[in-house]
């Protein structure tokens, strides 16, 4: 009795072996084939607006998709900032420096080039009321270009209880009466090499 | 500490009859991924155990698992997979010539891949089971097996996103077992 039972069991063992072949040889994953920065080199100014920066990644199947996990790295945070997905000139005033994306063996990478500031003054129209006024300045660059409305590394400050907000890289002054005096200092006030001196304007209201 | 010593002699007491085991098996694997993902792979594995039971009641069970894969589904060139489980056993002593068991336990390994990122891809698992034991003697016994596992794979990176797969797997196996 025990010789059979064992004889079954080992028949329907080696049965349920051999029923099983169903496998699946395609991948249900394609392989990756390369990591490409959208943007290409890259041509700015120190003080512009965040450049938008993206990378899409290439499988082998030939599908793409946007690359949201890999890592951007920056060269040099003198010269160029990062934040987000976006670069603009760091607080050195121009500059070259190189953004990469990287994961595992994937790498791409291009030039950032800001062009540098050399001079700069207050654009924004006369004040001559209370209330809000938006504070602008312009700035001429060394490769000729001039009137530049600049956007970034540049700090607002002013007396006589006047109040400055800055959203969205919009610069808002709230004027009292009195005499004014609004300055606007390039880069930041301890890097010796912006050698952009602050300019000062000041706005009378009676 | 009185409470402890107790519980030890109690235990001991309970498992005087207990005796280490080792045993191999061998069996069919079957795996299905879940969702909308529609892929299959089926082979046999082999399994290595050891464990210290008292054959009637309970037991513990340390097992690794070699599985010869012949599915590509993470890669071109998928490889073989290899497992460590552990699993808690009670059997049914019903003064019948087989021992009814059932178990339950839990384990990780990975499995080769051939993907430009990675080169193994790790899973934990889930396992639930029974069957029956045929004792030749104290000392032996046969033993059929049926196992169903959840495999939980970890995340591969696509850049873009990650992926995540699970699995049901059953497996059928043959073995016998030593005790001493």
């Amino acid at each position: 009795m025990k010789l059979l039972i064992n004889t079954i069991l080992i028949l329907s063992a080696f049965f349920f072996i051999s029923c099983n072949d169903k496998n699946t040889t395609t991948p249900i994953v394609t392989d990756i084939k390369s990591l490409t920065i959208d943007n290409g080199n890259i041509s700015s100014y120190s003080t512009d607006a965040p450049i938008k920066v993206s990378a899409t990644v290439t499988f082998m199947d030939g599908t793409t998709d946007t690359a949201t996990l890999a890592t951007w790295k920056n060269s040099d945070y003198e010269v160029m900032s990062y934040f987000e997905n976006s670069v603009w000139g760091g607080r050195s005033n121009g500059g070259d420096a190189n953004l990469s994306i990287e994961f595992d063996q994937y790498t791409d990478t291009i030039e950032v080039n800001f062009h540098k500031l050399t001079s700069f003054f207050i654009s924004s129209d006369e004040i001559t009321t209370t209330g809000d006024f938006i504070l602008e300045a312009k700035g001429n660059f060394e490769n000729g270009e001039s009137n530049r409305t600049i956007v970034k590394n540049i700090v607002w400050t002013a007396d006589n209880g006047a109040d400055i907000s800055v959203e969205d890289d919009v610069v808002t002054i709230t004027i009292e009466s009195g005499d004014t005096n609004v300055t606007a200092t390039m880069f930041s006030e301890t890097d010796s090499n912006s050698s952009i001196s602050p300019v000062s304007i000041v706005y009378s209201v009676e | 500490m009185n409470k402890i010593i107790l519980f030890l002699l109690l235990t001991v007491s309970i498992y005087a009859d207990a005796k280490f085991y080792i045993g191999t098996s061998y069996g069919t694997f079957y795996e299905s991924f879940d969702g909308d993902t529609s892929a299959y792979s089926s082979s046999n594995t082999a399994t290595l155990k050891a464990g210290y039971s008292q054959r009637e009641t309970y037991g513990i069970e340390l097992s690794l698992d070699y599985t010869k894969n012949k599915s590509n589904i993470f890669s071109a060139d998928d490889g073989d997979r290899y497992g460590l489980n552990v699993s808690l056993t009670k059997a049914f002593d019903y003064d019948i010539y087989i021992l009814p068991f059932i178990k339950a336990g839990m384990g990780a390994g990975f499995m080769n891949i051939d993907r430009n990122t990675d080169d193994k891809l790790y899973y934990g698992a889930f396992s639930i089971g029974g069957g029956v034991l045929f004792p030749v003697n104290d000392n032996f016994d046969f033993e059929v097996a049926y196992d169903y596992r959840y495999n939980s794979y970890e995340a591969i990176n696509m850049i873009s996103e990650k992926l995540l797969y699970s699995s049901d797997i059953n497996i059928i196996s043959f073995g016998f077992n030593f005790r001493y």
